[in-house]
């Protein structure tokens, strides 16, 4: 089937290749952190060494909040978040909102770090939440989320250089989808092997098929978080609420409970977290309390999601005296057709409504992206390869493609002796500089790209392999002591990262850009004709 | 299970296409049209069964394991042939 006119297809296919080539690397390194970010939970334990509970936040947690609660200043009593960090450590944020100097309205208030068996406090801080410093264990699983968010840009630009690169994706995607004369046949197309270059675009063509359903889906949920919060709602905030960000999400999130500020004690959370377990048959992921204190404290308890749906759910109590309120809708207090689309945006982005099954399909989807990504641009350059300008963009494919593996390796490498030494932010970012740079000084200095791309392979099968013995001789449990404890999860990622390193390092002498030259002049033609 | 049913119909269209062969150079093994037909409407299957019980969970996993196996026989079917 023919979407497009011949001068149409042309035009589409220019819009294709500009809108991923200007931004292509860019939207790599996006893609492959994001990738990456589906494990986040799993490489935070594997980091910390500890594996998080089934149920991190089951009770008991009722009269650890109480004592906590009386420790804390009542004017940082408005609101209270508590939810698990990957390594089954405990957050419990007790804040309010306040101006900052800049007249930015933002949460200020205590975060205590509990610890996973005795609910210890392993760590107090006082601030504004985006001031608070990481929890160490926790830094490089951090780290790679928010490349993957905002590019560890200051907001709101990281955002919106996210966002951008999430509309080129689905430009990118659209424009495949037009281009494409025969979707159902080239779901089969056999990779042509006489000529390097048309094999290329083969493999291009026949991963962008399989993958563009997820390619919109992926994009799309992508764009929507990172302009949700720089564009979208301080634009429905000027629209509706006279710019009153502080207005809006009340009237989407507050409590329909009759004011009160009467003084109450707060009722029985474990017992509010069991009913929320009991009715939904599944653990809590997260818990907000409004109001602590008062008669009309609100708790709301998120449940993660069941067997059979994509979504969780949220389940309300009068905070007073334990009472069930039903189910919340994310926005508002009415179910609504936004509503049910707004909930589906995080598990179809994040791929975690299925458990293990669901998160390696969804990484799998990622890997599909990136090769997507990357054999565009190779092609792009390949069909350029007489035009000296876009020599350096090749080189830039072979060097982000391989180094954006190796500096993120790095950051592992860097933070494990950070961890020891409780500066471990900084080292995951030196770690990442610094192996990144590595990574470019090759790409300046190896002159033959060949060699380049096995000198990039060999670093990045290095790097992956340090990644595991760097973490035992830092102080992590070995393999005999993980086992005992039965901490399989550590040991697997111990073994993906070695299989990876070793795959590094057996296709390191495989060929990838010299055929590309031999075949070039023969196929360009081609290439213009089929994209 | 409706991951397996789905590849298994998706690994035989795959090998039994006839513009494959062609380029695989391999002895070209005809399958009927009816039977290719049933073999795409077995691949589907699955989907319609969780939409009927109302299993969206399974179902968009059941989508992405599709997708993710799909493009990794299509990708190396050729290569293992050769083998």
């Amino acid at each position: 089937m023919s979407f497009l006119a011949q001068a149409s297809a042309k035009r589409v296919l220019a819009l294709h290749g500009w809108s991923g080539t200007l931004l292509g690397l860019l939207l790599y390194v996006v893609i492959i952190t994001g990738t990456i970010s589906v494990f986040a939970a799993e490489l935070g334990q594997w980091a910390a060494g500890r594996e998080q509970a089934a149920a991190p936040l089951a009770p008991p947690l009722d009269s650890r909040l109480r004592e906590l609660a009386s420790s804390v200043d009542t004017k940082y009593q408005e609101e209270l978040f508590v939810y698990p960090m990957s390594d089954g450590a405990i957050s419990a944020f007790f804040h309010a909102h306040v101006e900052k100097d800049s007249g930015q309205v933002a949460e200020k208030g205590v975060r205590f770090m509990l610890a996973p068996d005795d609910g210890s406090v392993l760590q107090r801080d006082e601030g504004f939440a985006d001031e608070l410093p990481d929890y160490a264990p926790s830094a490089l699983a951090h780290f790679i989320t928010e490349l993957h968010i905002n590019l560890h840009a200051p907001q709101p630009w990281g955002l919106f250089a996210t966002g951008l690169l999430g509309l080129s994706m689905l430009i990118a995607v659209i424009s495949g989808i037009l281009l494409h004369k025969h979707l159902i046949k080239e779901l089969l197309v056999n990779p042509r092997k006489n000529n390097f270059l048309l094999n290329r675009r083969d493999r291009h063509v026949l991963a962008g098929t399989w993958s563009l359903p997820f390619g919109f889906l992926l994009a799309f949920t992508g764009t929507f978080y990172s302009f949700a919060g720089s564009v979208t709602l301080p634009v429905v905030a000027y629209v509706a609420f006279g710019g009153d960000q502080e207005k809006m999400i009340e009237a989407l999130i507050a409590s329909d409970l009759a004011d009160s500020d009467t003084p109450a004690e707060i009722g029985n959370l474990d017992a509010m977290i069991a009913d929320s377990m009991a009715r939904s048959g599944a653990a809590p992921s997260y818990l907000f309390i409004q109001k602590w204190g008062r008669q009309d404290a609100l708790v709301q308890i998120q449940n993660n999601v069941d067997e059979e749906k994509l979504t969780g759910q949220l389940h309300r109590y009068a905070g007073a005296t334990g009472e069930h309120l039903g189910l919340k809708p994310l926005v508002g207090n009415e179910p609504s057709i936004g509503n049910t689309v707004l909930a589906l945006v995080a598990p179809l982005h994040f791929g975690n409504f299925a458990g293990l099954l669901s998160k390696i399909v969804w990484f799998s989807l990622g890997i599909a992206m990136c090769y997507v990504t990357l054999t565009g641009l190779q092609l792009w350059t390949a069909r350029r390869a007489d035009d000296p300008t876009w020599a350096w963009l090749e080189r830039g494919v072979m060097v982000v493609g391989y180094g954006t593996g190796i500096a993120m390796a790095g950051a592992g490498i860097g933070f494990f002796p950070g961890l020891i030494n409780g500066e471990a932010s900084a080292y995951t970012s030196y770690g990442f500089l610094g192996s990144g740079a590595f990574a470019v000084l090759l790409g300046l200095v190896v002159r033959d790209r060949e060699k380049l791309a096995q000198a990039l392979r060999l670093a990045l099968g290095v790097a992956l392999i340090l990644l595991p013995v760097t973490r035992i001789l830092t102080g992590g449990d070995g393999w005999a002591s993980l086992f005992e404890q039965r901490s399989l999860l550590i040991v697997g990622m111990d073994i993906a990262l070695l299989t990876g390193g070793a795959l590094a390092l057996a296709t390191m002498r495989r060929p990838t850009v010299v055929a590309v030259n031999a075949g070039k002049t023969a196929s360009t033609e081609a290439l213009g004709a089929t994209g | 299970m409706g991951i397996l049913w789905s590849v298994a119909a998706l690994g035989v269209l795959i090998r039994y296409d006839r513009k494959r062969q062609r380029a695989q150079k391999l002895k070209p093994v005809e399958i009927p049209k009816p039977l290719r037909q049933s073999l795409w409407l077995a691949l589907v299957v699955p989907a319609i069964v969780f939409v009927a019980i109302g299993n969206f969970s399974a179902l968009t996993n059941w989508a992405g394991a599709v997708t993710v196996i799909g493009w990794g026989i299509a990708f190396y079917l050729p290569k293992i042939s050769a083998a």
